[in-house]
């Protein structure tokens, strides 16, 4: 067990090595100018200015320079300064991890219960009512942009039946130490539904299948023999077999979460890592973008490895492997 | 036995029928339980509580931070920006006169090198503590020590003569100081610290309550602030992007809403669209130079001229054969005016340079004076075997400039000539911008444009003087404009640059190296009966524009 936990870490550090570098290698060569980025496309500065402007930045210095300048106060817990927001990279971080955090995590709950279910209801019912419109369901939701669906759920909930707030992470007016938990949570409502509504769909198939599988064994069918029930069925025989493949798709499913969220931040106007990240990219601010990476790269990662543990907790034959 | 084939596609329909009710029902049901539960304590402010005239406003033009309240990260190099939080020396009125705000007068000695500044008595820091000479020394001393945000190397020195003047002393003329002294807040020596943008204490109308990067800012009024109390005790400012912002008017819940011209035909019940005139203006920069030479932009070295663009006649027959209402038509659908210089309708404006465009017959008879004629009757002239063809670069980004790229390529045709766009990255085009047409654009309350845009000192700086333009009569007058001791004096100069009855870079006669096409009207969906003061011509910048009125702003009786 030590040599294991000593072996994914070790995976988790060359992990995060190869992504900054290759990270930190795309933004160099990208065509965007930072510095230009960061005073504004409209501002015309002197030559005296944009040299010293690339000086308080190391700008002047080689890119591995200025890798390994990053790399090593990295290494003593400087995240750097945001060129965009002028302030340390885990400042604008902390403050938007949270929002992330929470809409990523009820979102990844809420398509990976209410996935896992549909799939199942589906393949007891295959080719019954049920199963045509859950994969009706499934089919047409992973066929749809997250951003287009935020766009209807927008016009629909909030522009004409104004349930919901048009966007922003508390109501308007209203400083962010006064929001109350309840304002939070209906600002946090429409653009959780938006990212949980594509992730169900994902869960849903793929547990289909796999439970349609299962249905079909030979054990199944000696089960039904001796007389078992549907339910018996599930609850003996369907569930572990099923919720494997599920239990790792959903937290393989960190990643596309993360892109999702992306999406679903900015047509919300949501303040989270997302629509951060992209700001972060399009502003060509190198530290800010190295930070969100990284800390990605270790959630992506982290997802993994928790498939990995429930999976042999769930499985003794992965147990067994491992 | 369960089937495994999929339902057939006949049963298609009726299933995708079902789905789409059960997921109208589902979501339906979830969205309804879960608004019941928040709206426990909620208070976004509804349709009818918005629609009264209350004493705030929730306004959403964009992004109007950038610099987070602090000059040295940037804070002010937006025009008008400052005004929320902060006062300045100078302000400018609703003519574009540059007049008092914190100073009570100002004087400029007779070799335009020293600059005085009387404060007013009344001036106080929103914390109560009064406004002194030595803040606005600290302030620029800093600034100018800093040297990355402001451009303030032709200041000498700064001095405090007492508790309430100032005196800068220039090392050269600088006519234009006026606006950077409209533009630069002033700072509290003795609350700043690198922590300023957390708490930043400012001597304007209005003071900060919270600021939630990239949601927004709240502001209530100063009770400090040494002018007339403003009608509205607390402005909120929505950061949302277009498509969202007119959804948050549509819902109701904003005051002011800024909309692009593709939208402005938008209609929402209780609110009025408004439209500003601007300097905000586009138009063509033409490399004025032979092909092969060489120069500078941003300090990167680049190629520089078009044997094509080189030719005088080729900006004269553009120049007049272009029709800018139409192509106002067009890109801004009607939202926008003609434009015949950088400057149309602001002091400094020359009206001698406006004059009939559309003209084909004519440009196509300069095009011939010239030597270009049409030999292989391919609708495209030509001259010493070369055709008058050559590239336009625009943002790919930047919509409208993509628009007004094509529109100038259409409308060149009839000239005989040939334009090919090409959409790009600024980036890319400050590498071959100098070798290329380019959509060009700019417009401020600030008259040193021009001389960045036209003169030839400022040839391979900056992005200054894209044409690599030089005529040293035009050069005569600028430097005059720049070292005029008064304004009325600078502005003469500046006209005279543009047209001097002899020569001048602007106007039907001009060399017109950048030929300027349109300016933009900035459109707000504004609340019914909201009046927004009497707005200057506005700036670059659709977000910070309208704050020069801020404190005028008020319900119409």
């Amino acid at each position: 067990m030590p040599r294991l936990i000593l072996l994914r870490v070790l995976r988790l550090g060359t992990l995060l090595i190869g992504v900054s570098v290759l990270a930190f290698t795309l933004v160099y060569n990208s065509p965007i100018d930072p510095i230009q980025a960061y005073i504004g496309a409209d501002v015309n500065i002197t030559d005296e200015q944009l040299a010293k402007l690339r000086e308080h930045w190391g700008l002047d210095r080689s890119p591995v320079e200025q890798y390994l300048a990053w790399a090593g106060s990295m290494l003593q817990g400087d995240f750097g300064t945001s060129t965009l927001y002028k302030a340390p990279v885990i400042d604008v971080m902390g403050a938007r991890f949270g929002a992330s955090l929470a809409l990523m995590g009820v979102a990844w709950t809420m398509s990976g219960v209410l996935g896992y279910l549909l799939g199942a209801t589906a393949a007891m019912h295959r080719g019954r009512l049920a199963d045509r419109v859950i994969s009706w369901y499934s089919y047409t939701l992973s066929a749809t942009p997250t951003f287009w669906l935020g766009i209807v759920f927008l016009i629909v909930f909030s522009v004409w039946l104004g349930w919901f707030p048009v966007g922003l992470a508390g109501p308007l007016g209203v400083p962010a130490a006064d929001v109350t938990f309840a304002q939070r949570i209906h600002h946090f409502v429409l653009p959780a539904i938006t990212l949980s509504a594509v992730g169900v769909a994902n869960i849903a198939m793929h547990t289909r299948e796999k439970m349609t599988d299962v249905l079909n064994s030979d054990y199944v069918a000696f089960a039904r023999a001796r007389g078992e029930s549907d339910s018996q069925i599930f609850r003996n025989h369907g569930f572990r077999n099923s919720v494997v493949p599920a239990v790792t798709l959903q937290f393989a499913y960190f990643a596309e979460l993360f892109g999702g969220s992306v999406l679903a931040e900015t047509v919300f106007s949501y303040p989270g890592l997302g629509s951060t990240l992209t700001e972060a990219a399009l502003g060509g601010d190198v530290p800010l973008l190295l930070g969100i990476v990284l800390v990605s790269a270790v959630f992506v990662f982290t997802g993994n490895l928790i498939a990995e543990v429930v999976n042999a907790a769930i499985d003794p034959r992965v147990r067994r492997r491992a | 036995m369960p089937q495994d084939e999929e339902p057939p596609p006949s049963k298609a329909k009726r299933a995708w029928i079902a789905t789409a009710l059960v997921l109208i029902v589902v979501v339906g049901a979830t969205v309804g339980v879960a608004t019941r539960w928040g709206r426990g304590g909620e208070s976004a402010p509804s349709l009818s509580e918005r629609q009264s005239r209350g004493t705030d406003l929730v306004i959403a033009v964009g992004d109007v931070t950038g610099g987070e309240f602090d000059p040295l990260k940037g804070w002010g190099s937006r025009p008008a920006q400052i005004r929320l939080i902060h006062s300045s020396l100078l302000t400018v009125d609703e003519d574009v006169n540059f007049v008092g705000d914190l100073a009570s007068k100002y004087s400029v000695s007779d070799d335009a090198m020293t600059w005085s500044f009387t404060l007013r008595d009344n001036a106080r820091w929103s914390n109560g503590e009064p406004v002194t000479a030595q803040d606005v020394v600290f302030t620029y001393e800093t600034l100018k020590k800093d040297g990355t945000r402001f451009d303030l190397t032709f200041v000498d020195r700064i001095d405090a003569t007492d508790e309430s003047r100032v005196e800068f002393h220039l090392k050269e003329p600088r006519s234009t100081f006026v606006s950077q002294l409209s533009e630069i807040p002033i700072l509290p020596a003795k609350h700043y610290d690198a922590d300023y943008s957390k708490d930043p204490i400012g001597s304007g109308p209005y003071t900060v309550v919270d600021y939630q990067q990239g949601q927004q800012l709240i502001l209530k009024t100063n009770p400090h602030w040494y002018g007339q109390r403003p009608e509205f005790d607390k402005l909120t400012f929505l950061f949302l992007g277009e498509d969202a912002a007119l959804a948050a008017a549509r819902a109701g819940s904003v005051d002011i809403a800024y909309v692009p011209p593709t939208f402005a035909d938008q209609r929402i019940a209780g609110m009025t669209l408004q439209s500003f005139e601007t300097v905000d203006s586009r138009g063509l920069s033409l490399p004025t130079l032979p092909a092969g030479n060489k120069g500078k932009i941003q300090g990167n070295d680049v190629a520089v001229g078009n044997d094509v663009t080189a030719n005088p006649a080729i900006h004269q027959a553009l120049n007049i054969g272009l029709d800018r209402e139409e192509i106002t038509k067009i890109v801004l659908q009607g939202h926008g005016r003609p434009a015949y210089t950088l400057v149309d309708g602001l002091p400094w404006f020359n009206e001698k340079a406006v004059f009939e465009d559309g003209r084909v017959e004519d440009a196509k008879r300069i095009l011939a004076e010239a030597g270009w004629r049409d030999s292989d009757g391919d609708g495209i002239v030509e001259k010493d075997g070369r055709k008058a063809a050559f590239t336009l670069m625009y943002p790919s980004d930047d919509k409208l400039r993509s628009d007004l790229a094509l529109v100038v390529a259409d409308q060149a045709r009839g000239l005989g000539i040939e334009i090919t766009t090409r959409g790009s990255t600024w980036d890319g085009i400050y590498i071959d911008g100098k070798a290329n047409a380019v959509t060009w654009g700019g417009g401020r309350h600030h008259a040193h444009q021009l001389y960045s845009m036209y003169s030839s000192k400022t040839i391979d700086t900056g992005y200054n003087n894209m044409p690599q333009y030089s005529n040293p009569t035009v050069d005569g007058h600028l430097d005059r404009a720049l070292s005029a001791t008064t304004q009325d004096k600078a502005n003469e100069h500046w006209k005279q640059a543009q047209w001097d009855g002899k020569a001048g870079f602007a106007g039907e006669d001009g060399d017109a190296p950048i030929i300027w096409l349109v300016r933009i009207d900035h459109l707000y969906l504004v609340r019914d009966g909201l009046h927004l003061g009497d707005q200057p011509i506005q700036g670059h910048g659709h977000e910070w524009a309208l704050f020069n009125t801020l404190v005028q702003w008020r319900w119409e009786k």
